[in-house]
């Protein structure tokens, strides 16, 4: 049982006390001065009551901190636009092969996910004709779905071209977003067999309208080159360097490199990484993105991804 | 290289071996595994050889860590180094228990902490994890979003990938992102203790406001955020979204709106370490200025303290009105009075107000200079009698307390509650604690 040490009753509040009352502050002071005169003599008693519980840390998982409907943090987009070939002398393997191949992506894509941005994409398919393969609003969240391309008809890489230009702008493009977002510098992935069938075969006509766009400028852009056939010039124009061009000779190439590539390219470009000495306003330093490509390029085996042509029909 | 399979063994350089279990993740340096290691549960990071441009300096770094041991156990430090295999190497480590999330998914919003006062936890945990690793001599120097392990019911911390952490005239040489990056490190210079400290305060922007402090609507409004804008924004002319001069990189209502709802929050003196650490002074003249650790445990032990359950609805609330009112509730609660920890050695004292279970901590009276590491350890309890208007300070402690009436002293001892009075005074160890009703 508690002992009592001291009189009972405590003593009345003198007039000193209120002022004391009056000057005090419960709320955080910040300058550390307590603006009381201390009182000496007074009464102090053990509190006869239960013992003290063990203290519980945490706090009960409601107040108010559920009620602050926190928002995700604001990120930047990294946008992707892939441009697929889908004439007819990408029917069979090919086609089968990217399906594929992308559908694996997209389903790892959802799941890359940080706090420094937010992956969004975009699919131009190119036959006889082009078509957003993901809908003309603008670029979707990568949910992990893939619409199957199929195969058929001319290459219109020209039009493709002049497609992309006008969808690569923030006033009247896929980068007018609801609410002020900046982007990472995008990803522009092209695959293709052959050569473009709607004017220049090397592409140099659309290229050229794309190339006065200030975000293609800007972009990261690779090229994956399908096959002994594919026309080289035109990844190469279409990059801007010989060494963002990769070519897969056979199905197994195709699929790992579509995978490195993407992979690569969402790394560098997502990652704000700052490593450059100089860099130039517009145009970003692609070493390294080939550096990075490269490394996950180092899964193939050279000699899987030989000249034989052999898998492709 | 490709990734190893499930039941490769791998030697280590202390004789051991590991069987690899499976595999867990996949980042920028390397891979991580889950491994068997003398009969536990670890964790393997194999090392990219091409993605770390001087392995040779992280096996020295991390043989040396080895040696020296782990600071404390909230770094989930090296405990073993495989041999070479395939032209690179790994580490072992402890594994992340499965209690506690990453950073980035409390970022995301996909998860949340218990409370503010498990927030607070957090990012004291942090920074006096920090605090010890400076005093020990060393610099993180790549500290950012991907570096913290936390534990949502009170806001533990573990903190990982500590191959980067040695003495900061050894650099690594790693890439960090831009946005975690003191400005001079941005622009080609070397990080160290002063930069970590940009780095711990933007995490603890992050964790607190849920918004990057230098990404305000001047540094949305570029077109592209390439090399060049990283460069301008985070490094040439970075500016604090809640700069109190110059306002053109000031939050928006649309997307800040985690900002407009969450800084009013902040004290004075949680405002006022953030306004110092991203000031122009601090950022681009004088990275000395950035606030030291100790500042950040002093203000967030504070912080924490007006945390609380509301006496009325028993959910949380934070005290900043008089009258206070219960965030929850909306009720007016009574605060029956408040303790003042008197300062010492440059410290402010501390607060606390008379609610019910608010505790003393140690910390609170040794103004965290009896240990290393954070412990958050109760000396102290607040009981009260609302109808009597009566409050009563309960010993926790294993010591014995003593106060003076009158020229006499008398003792408090473990278990008991001493009934508080306007003026009394308390000896807690070798403080002072008064007493203001």
């Amino acid at each position: 049982m508690p002992i009592k040490l001291t009189p009972d009753k405590p003593e009345p509040i003198s007039e000193e006390q209120q002022q004391t009352q009056e000057n005090f502050s419960i709320l955080p002071d910040d300058d550390g001065e307590i603006k009381v005169n201390l009182q000496k003599d007074i009464a102090v008693d053990i509190i006869p009551n239960e013992e003290p519980v063990p203290l519980e840390l945490d706090m009960p998982d409601s107040g108010m901190l559920q009620s602050f409907r926190t928002e995700p943090v604001a990120r930047k987009i990294t946008p992707i636009f892939f441009l697929i070939d889908v004439s007819r002398s990408m029917e069979g393997v090919k086609m089968g092969t990217v399906n594929s191949a992308m559908e694996e992506i997209m389903n790892d894509l959802k799941n890359i996910e940080n706090s420094d941005s937010e992956l969004r994409f975009a699919v131009l398919s190119f036959g006889t004709g082009v078509q957003w393969v993901t809908g003309e609003n603008g670029l979707i969240p990568c949910d992990g779905s893939w619409n199957t391309l199929v195969a058929d008809g001319f290459t219109y890489f020209n039009s493709a071209c002049r497609e992309l230009r006008d969808k690569l702008s923030g006033s009247h493009g896929f980068f007018k977003f609801a609410a002020r977002r900046t982007i990472t510098p995008p990803i522009l992935i092209l695959m293709t067999d052959g050569f473009a069938n709607d004017g220049d075969r090397d592409g140099n006509e659309g290229l050229a309208k794309l190339r006065e766009n200030k975000y293609f400028r800007g972009s990261y852009r690779i090229a994956i080159a399908i096959g002994n056939d594919a026309n080289q010039k035109l990844c190469e124009n279409f990059t801007g360097d010989k060494e963002l061009v990769f070519t897969a000779y056979n199905a197994n190439a195709l699929k790992v490199m579509i995978d490195a590539v993407v992979k690569g390219s969402v790394t560098v470009s997502s990652a704000g990484v700052a490593d450059a000495p100089n860099p130039d306003p517009v145009t970003p330093d692609s070493a390294t993105l080939i550096q990075t490509v490269q490394h996950e390029m180092n899964q193939l085996n050279p000699e899987e991804n030989n000249n034989e042509d052999e898998s492709w029909d | 290289m490709a990734e190893l399979k499930t039941g490769t063994v791998i030697s280590t350089e202390n004789g051991e071996s590991l069987t690899i279990d499976s595999f867990i993740a996949e980042g920028g340096q390397g891979y991580v595994y889950k491994v068997t290691y003398k009969g536990q549960p670890r964790a393997l990071k194999l090392y990219k050889p091409e993605a770390v441009k001087k392995l040779d300096w992280f096996h020295d770094n991390i043989r040396e860590e080895i040696k020296v041991g782990a600071l404390s156990d909230k770094f989930i430090w090296p405990e073993d180094l495989t041999v070479p295999i395939n032209n690179t190497f790994g580490y072992i480590m402890p594994l992340k228990p499965p209690e506690y999330v990453d950073f980035d998914d409390i970022l995301l919003a996909k998860c949340e902490l218990s409370s503010f006062y498990a927030m607070t936890n957090c990012a004291l945990n942090i920074v006096s994890a920090f605090r010890l690793l400076h005093r020990k001599g060393y610099a993180y120097q790549d500290l950012n979003n991907g570096n913290f392990f936390i534990r949502l019911r009170d806001g533990d911390v573990l903190i990982c990938d500590n191959d980067n952490v040695s003495p900061e005239d050894n650099p690594s040489g790693i890439a960090g992102k831009a946005r975690y990056m003191s400005p001079s490190v941005v622009m080609g210079g070397r990080p160290n203790r002063l930069t970590d400290r940009f780095s711990l305060a933007v995490c603890l922007f992050l964790l607190f406001i849920r918004c990057h402090p230098l990404e305000g609507v001047k540094a949305l409004s570029v077109p592209e955020m390439n090399d060049y804008y990283l460069q301008k924004h985070y490094g040439k002319e970075p500016l604090f979204i809640a700069d109190p001069i110059d306002h053109s990189n000031g939050p928006n209502r649309d997307i800040h709106r985690n900002f407009y709802l969450r800084w009013p929050l902040m004290t004075n003196t949680m405002k006022q370490l953030f306004t110092r650490t991203f000031s122009q002074e601090a950022m681009l003249q004088n990275e000395s200025k950035y606030p030291l650790e100790i500042e950040w445990c002093r203000a967030l032990l504070q912080f924490r303290t007006y945390f609380f359950k509301c006496p009325l609805c028993e959910q949380e609330t934070f005290l900043d009105s008089d009258p206070p009112v219960c965030k929850c509730c909306g009720r007016q609660y009574p605060v029956l009075g408040m303790l003042k920890v008197n300062g010492v050695n440059g410290s402010h004292g501390y607060k606390i107000p008379l609610v019910k279970d608010v505790c003393i901590f140690r910390e609170h009276l040794d103004d965290f200079s009896s240990t290393e590491q954070f412990v958050s350890q109760p000396v102290g309890m607040v009981r009260t009698k609302i109808s009597e208007g009566t409050a009563g300070l309960s010993n926790i402690s294993n010591t014995n307390w003593f106060y003076t009436i009158g020229g006499a002293t008398y003792t408090c001892v473990p278990k008991q509650t001493v009934k508080l009075r306007n003026g009394m005074t308390i000896r807690i160890g070798n403080r002072d604690v008064t007493v203001h009703m």
